[in-house]
């Protein structure tokens, strides 16, 4: 007999003693890889969510806000800034491409931005099926949104108002569908875009009724005005330059995506640092919970190895048997900790997607499949030791006799 | 009838010694405490070791089977003294050479009686002789019980199993102590012929520590435990 079938033995002979070592080791496996998995790609997920925005202009206020508003479509606006004006500060060479967005409805919890073409030029978008708006209420749909809000090719739907759902529904301006985008892992992904015309014809007739339902005039023409411009520079020099002369504007600020999401990923290191250590923290309980449940088993271990020895088993085999015994833990927790993890991550990259807009990749890469087993393997060996060490040493007499 | 078993086993036809002791002081805790008498086993006899409760049975039989190191004096197994091997060598020449049937049984409650039984080839390096593992369970009756652990069994079923699995490795000598403690008369007789074949037909020696009668009386050759000089 093999030591794998006779370690195989010994567990489930002593299941109840190992269940806590399993389960141990399962939760801090699962708690290092979703670390590892939240370390490598919330920078990523952020990066594909603002996709090629390089430059937000908004109203005067947080930066981060503006991009978390604009860029990534996760916040309320801070309020609006006048179109002409904006329009012109991007009106120069260093800037590739730049559209105004205008955002106040939305289809069942997706937003619907009023923008231009321009706006996948952006964010480098192509069609999927059909092609741009060219008339009021046409609308454009995300990959993402398309599969979630079930929307095909000519079919018509009714926006809201606000940017969550349950809003009053505009009934009286029906969109139609004439694009889906293919996915590009952005925040476009997400929503329904349209002309800005129909945004702003959509608010003014809203604005009229509320008026007349308060018994008031209806409001005089405003200028054109958007929440925000999003703009693909030509040059990384530009971010240097662009930004601060907007910021030096009366009514303007500028955000850099990039920059944002750099500095509030150094505000989160100690969070993720925090998590990181829980994550080593859960993992180093469950080496030393794995530990103690073999420890305690190690009276019944060395009597099994004991008697081996009197058959004649050499101390090699004890060891294989010990180190078999508790790899076979290690790989259960192994298994068990990344189903757990593909269980549970998706559920936590839905949140995210929801709550923030960012699209995460939540597989255990090979890498960390490799790590992983690596680090699994090395606690086991390390603790099977104990008990083949006192095995071999044991005095086989005073397991013997009675 | 089993009488006639053990009995065939004073033809002193093969003289290779299998087991011999001289001069065996025995210790416990580094104080001497009884004296083994001097012993020479051929092939295919059998000897009664006999002597109080106490009086140092089964640290004999421990130091015989290289367990626990006697404080002075020779011991051989097949010519070879067990006292001059590292652990692990006694352990090989003992799982090889000795079948030790313990009082309290010892067997592995992890793994089915069958097992038990192919372990003891297996942990020292033999195929386990899948016939002859057969003859054995057949002949100590334990055919229906071979699926079930150690702890499903009776006590007589172990001590059976215990037996059988001394046997396996068809040894040099077999060292049984009490081996029918906890058996009736009839599975006490079908233990004792069993012992006998197995001794006769494989060449082996047999010692058995007891002072069960039914035992005493089936083997010529008795020898009682001394009070240390």
């Amino acid at each position: 007999m093999t030591a794998l079938p006779l370690a195989w033995a010994f567990l489930r002979r002593r299941w109840g003693q190992a269940l806590p070592a399993l389960l141990a080791g399962a939760l801090g496996i699962a708690a290092v890889e979703l670390v590892l998995i939240a370390e490598r790609e919330l920078p990523k997920a952020a990066e594909r969510a603002f996709g090629g925005v390089d430059l937000v202009i908004g109203p005067k206020g947080s930066a981060l806000d503006l991009v978390l508003c604009c860029a990534l479509q996760v916040s309320e606006p801070r309020g609006l800034i006048p179109l002409e004006p904006a329009l012109a500060l991007v009106k120069q060479p260093l800037v590739r491409a730049a559209a105004p967005i205008a955002l106040g409805d939305n289809f069942r919890g997706r937003r619907i931005i009023g923008t231009t073409p321009e706006l996948l030029s952006v964010y480098g978008a192509k069609f999927a099926q059909g092609g741009p708006w060219s008339a009021p209420l046409q609308a454009v749909v995300g990959a993402e949104a398309a599969h979630a809000l079930d929307l095909e090719l000519g079919q018509k739907f009714v926006g809201a108002h606000g940017l969550g759902a349950g809003g009053e529904e505009h009934t009286e301006f029906p969109y139609t569908v004439t694009g889906i985008l293919a996915p590009t892992g952005s925040a476009l992904d997400r929503v329904v875009l349209t002309s800005i015309e129909s945004v702003w014809l959509i608010h003014q007739h809203h604005e009229a009724e509320e008026a007349t339902t308060r018994g008031e005039a209806a409001p005089a023409d405003a200028p054109p005005a958007a929440t925000a411009i999003l703009a693909a520079l030509r040059s990384p020099v530009a971010l240097a330059s662009m930004p601060r002369q907007i910021d030096a504007t009366e009514r303007f600020s500028a955000a850099v995506p990039a920059f944002e999401m750099a500095r509030l990923s150094r505000a989160a290191r100690p969070i993720i640092s925090t998590i990181m250590a829980i994550g080593l923290l859960f993992a180093a309980l469950a080496a030393a919970t794995a530990a103690a449940a073999l420890a305690a088993t190690v009276s019944a271990r060395v009597r099994d190895l004991a008697l081996l020895r009197m058959l004649g088993a050499h101390p090699w085999e004890l060891a294989a048997i010990a180190m078999a015994e508790s790899v076979m833990l290690a790989l259960g927790s192994l298994v068990l900790g990344l189903a757990g993890v593909l269980i549970v991550a998706p559920f936590a990259a839905d949140i995210l997607a929801e709550r923030d807009g960012l699209l995460l990749r939540v597989l255990p890469t090979g890498w960390d499949l490799a790590w992983l087993l690596g680090g699994a393997l090395t606690v086991a060996v390390a603790i099977a030791m104990i008990p083949a060490i006192r095995a071999a040493r044991a005095a086989i007499e005073r397991v013997l006799t009675p | 009838m089993q009488a006639s078993s053990v009995t065939s086993l004073r033809d002193d036809t093969f003289s290779a010694v299998r087991l011999s002791a001289r001069d065996v002081i025995l210790q416990r805790d580094g104080k001497p405490i009884a004296r083994l008498p001097d012993i020479s086993l051929s092939a295919r006899q059998a000897i009664a070791l006999t002597g109080a409760s106490g009086s140092g049975k089964t640290t004999a039989l421990l130091a015989l089977a290289g367990i626990h190191p006697p404080r002075s004096g020779d011991v051989r197994i097949d010519g070879v003294d067990p006292w001059t091997f590292t652990a692990a060598q006694r352990d090989r020449l003992r799982g090889r050479s000795i079948g030790m049937v313990f009082q309290t049984f010892h067997l592995i409650d992890a793994v089915s009686v069958e097992t038990n039984l192919m372990l003891a080839a297996s942990v020292v390096g033999l195929r386990p002789n899948l016939a002859y593992i057969s003859s054995v369970i057949d002949a100590l009756d334990i055919a229906a019980i071979r699926r079930r652990r150690p702890d499903q069994l009776s006590q007589g079923q172990a001590q059976r199993v215990a037996v059988a699995r001394a046997l396996v490795n068809c040894p040099a000598v077999v060292i049984a102590d009490e081996p029918t403690s906890a058996l009736d008369d009839g599975n006490a007789r079908s233990l004792l012929r069993l012992l006998a074949d197995v001794v006769r037909s494989s060449d082996a020696a047999l010692l058995v520590a007891t002072h069960d009668h039914r035992v005493l009386d089936q083997i010529e050759h008795h020898c009682a435990m001394a009070a240390a000089p």
